[in-house]
């Protein structure tokens, strides 16, 4: 593989994991777990 | 053999919460707050994490709210994880973590004519991907700026299966909220169950929009296939034993290829094909059998 696409998957890689770190540092995770300890009505179809 | 028990495991990670029928509840802990790489609802009885597609559209569907009191949620959590797993590997989570996957492709051993999906149908994920995922939790919105979780809400067949109907067996008085809307879920569970036996692997293939989020990153991703032309009859070996139907030979990571490497272990005996990982010595394992 050229150095161009391994700069590219990597470069992906980074983006994405600043992404999931900015997303932490927000608290999103916070809001995941208020939806997801939740019986979801939507989910079972009578939301 | 290899990926079946893994599937497995991962079917039992996911899902590790045993003690439902006790409790009568779903599981309430941390653990909930860590998406799950592959398809799994987490109003399952036993599901132990949180479904990604199902955080996402519940982020799509709060974020105008969410400005309001000036602590905006984009979900970059949910997207930076998918994100990240996807510039790893690709859509490799589909054939090795993802539950609705194992039972896919369980479901296609029942003994049946088989029958091939069209390539024009497999472009319907992105198009559920976009409308069902973010343009309509984002933009469908009641009076108080929230929109709805539509894929869930109206078709996720997954959601019926895992939560639906398990919840419905443990609280009674759920049942009498059942509506139209639950018989069309069931209806849409019927057709896909209907559809596995008889097709590979159709709902990843036309609908999941969390394999369309992954198949972006196939091209991109760190483990890349392989393919030497110059070994390759084109017998044709890949493609009937490929659980998502792809011509191996057209394009080595095709949107549509789950890595699940069954190609490399199992169908191809010219060494045609192998896998590398960007930034380490390519072509990892090339394996040339014989067939005496």
């Amino acid at each position: 593989m050229d150095k161009k696409s391994s700069r590219i998957a990597f470069g992906t890689m980074i983006f994405f994991l600043i992404l999931l770190i900015i997303g932490i540092q927000m608290n999103d995770v916070a809001v995941v777990l208020s939806k997801a300890v939740r019986i979801c009505l939507d989910c079972m179809g009578i939301g | 053999m290899l990926r079946r028990w893994i599937q497995i495991a991962a079917v039992f990670l996911s899902n590790a919460n045993w003690k439902f029928p006790f409790t009568r509840n779903i599981y309430q802990g941390e653990l909930k707050a860590v998406c799950t790489p592959g398809l799994n609802c987490y109003s399952c009885p036993a599901a132990t994490g949180a479904c990604p597609l199902g955080a996402i559209q519940n982020f799509m569907a709060g974020v105008r709210p969410s400005f309001t009191p000036g602590h905006p949620h984009l979900g970059l959590y949910v997207i930076g994880f998918l994100g990240f797993i996807g510039s790893i590997a690709g859509r490799m989570p589909c054939a090795w973590l993802c539950p609705f996957g194992l039972m896919q492709e369980l479901i296609h051993k029942i003994p049946s004519r088989k029958f091939a999906i069209p390539k024009v149908l497999t472009y319907g994920k992105y198009v559920f991907l976009a409308l069902f995922i973010f343009i309509l939790p984002l933009m469908a919105v009641d009076e108080f700026e929230y929109g709805a979780p539509w894929f869930c809400k109206y078709l996720c067949p997954a959601g019926t299966l895992e939560a639906g109907i398990p919840l419905m067996a443990l609280k009674p008085e759920l049942r009498e909220m059942i509506g139209w809307l639950f018989y069309s879920k069931l209806f849409w569970l019927g057709i896909f169950l209907l559809w596995m036996v008889f097709s590979k692997r159709p709902f990843c293939r036309t609908v999941c929009p969390l394999g369309a989020i992954y198949s972006l990153f196939n091209r991109i991703s760190v483990f890349k296939m392989v393919y030497h032309p110059d070994r390759c009859t084109h017998c044709e070996a890949c493609y009937r034993d490929c659980p998502m139907g792809i011509k191996f030979y057209e394009g080595p990571n095709q949107t549509d290829c789950i890595r699940c490497l069954k190609c490399l272990n199992e169908s191809c005996k010219f060494g045609a094909i192998s896998y590398s990982l960007e930034g380490f010595a390519p072509n990892r394992t090339v394996r040339v059998r014989t067939t005496e």
